[in-house]
């Protein structure tokens, strides 16, 4: 049987799972775990083609979720975007909204684009595809490990069940590296395939340790 | 000192993003205003959220110190400065201006007082190990039944 990470120390992950997302998803798992968090993802449930289920299982037992819009284009031939993420995290708002007991708390992490010509250069670019979030002061990054790392640290730290004391911001930029080497010695072990439990034990291995 | 607040200096239609984050690298300290039923609010952390990504950038720490008018289980982003508590709040607040003062005073010498108390993250850790430790025996259980 699995253990079950405790409610509260549960933070669920909604984003891309694509080849050019991955390190920006290990940004945030070594961030989250380097902070006593517990990172649950659809990635859990291995090869199962319909996951939503367990998401919706995933997502009832996290008090709290990061939720990635990075993919809101419309991608290939029929330029389709994803709908999966805007979908879970209505999800994780309507669980808030229903269960105020709880204090659950949802993050929305977006990319910071160059301005569109014409437009308010004062506005943000994600308040042209998701209005409703203005206001809400989404996590934006770069698009890069080191600003994701910036972005989960900083909301993470706000939070009640954070470990105390914390490893400082940059140490886990520093750590970052060599997480990525150690899942790449795994994956490789794992003849190629990347599997949720090892990228954890990676991250546990990596984490920076603080002394107390 | 030279005080701040985004309700007195925000005006109608301003990006209250952008105000508060450039306002934020110039600060010296941010008050925390703790209220009687010792909730901390979500725009109060989401605003926390803010201070930690300026710092992020810049050479100095920004302390946020916490003012409460009764005792409260503060949350650990609160807990790097002693609280300062004004138990008269009709009259306390002139004392709790010199309190105030004096945290800064000793901010500026020594930086953010440290956390005290046990490392939870080793025990967090481990915790987090044995939930892998089971997710991979599940996978290799579902591997055998395949």
């Amino acid at each position: 049987m699995r253990a079950k990470p405790r409610f509260e120390q549960s933070v669920f992950i909604n984003c891309p799972f694509d080849p050019a997302y991955e390190d920006l998803l290990h940004a945030i798992v070594l961030t989250t775990v380097s902070l006593g968090f517990v990172p649950r993802c659809a990635l859990e449930s291995g090869d199962s083609d319909y996951r939503f289920p367990h998401i919706l299982d995933l997502l009832a037992t996290s008090k709290y979720s990061i939720h990635d819009l990075s993919r809101f284009t419309g991608e290939g031939p029929a330029n389709l975007s994803r709908m999966n993420m805007p979908l879970e995290l209505g999800v994780a708002i309507g669980l808030k909204q229903s269960q105020s007991r709880r204090k659950r708390r949802w993050a929305v992490m977006v990319p910071e684009l160059p301005a569109n010509p014409g437009s308010n250069p004062n506005a943000h670019e994600y308040q042209r595809y998701i209005s409703d979030l203005a206001g809400k002061d989404p996590l934006r990054h770069e698009q890069t490990p080191e600003s994701v790392i910036r972005e989960v640290y900083s909301w993470l730290k706000t939070l009640d069940e954070v470990v105390n004391p914390q490893p400082n911001a940059p140490d886990i930029v520093t750590a970052f590296p060599s997480f990525q080497r150690k899942i790449a010695d795994r994956k490789n072990n794992a003849l190629g395939k990347s599997i949720w439990a090892d990228v954890l034990t990676a991250a546990l291995e990596a984490a920076p340790k603080v002394n107390g | 000192m030279k005080v701040w607040t985004d309700r007195d200096a925000l005006q109608a239609g301003e990006n209250w993003e952008g105000t508060l984050s450039g306002q934020l690298n110039r600060m010296d300290a941010v008050i925390f205003l703790i209220g009687p039923d010792g909730r901390v609010g979500e725009e109060q952390r989401d605003e926390a959220t803010a201070v930690f990504r300026a710092e992020w950038e810049s050479p100095k720490k920004i302390p946020l110190i916490p003012v409460v008018t009764t005792y409260t289980d503060l949350p650990p982003f609160l807990k790097e400065v002693q609280a300062i508590e004004v138990s008269d709040v009709e009259n306390g607040w002139s004392e709790a201006a010199k309190k105030i003062k004096q945290t800064l005073g000793a901010a500026d010498s020594t930086g953010s007082v440290p956390a005290s108390g046990e490392n939870e993250q080793q025990t967090r850790l481990l915790e987090i190990q044995r939930f892998a430790d089971s997710l991979k025996a599940a996978d290799s259980r579902e591997k055998l039944a395949r």
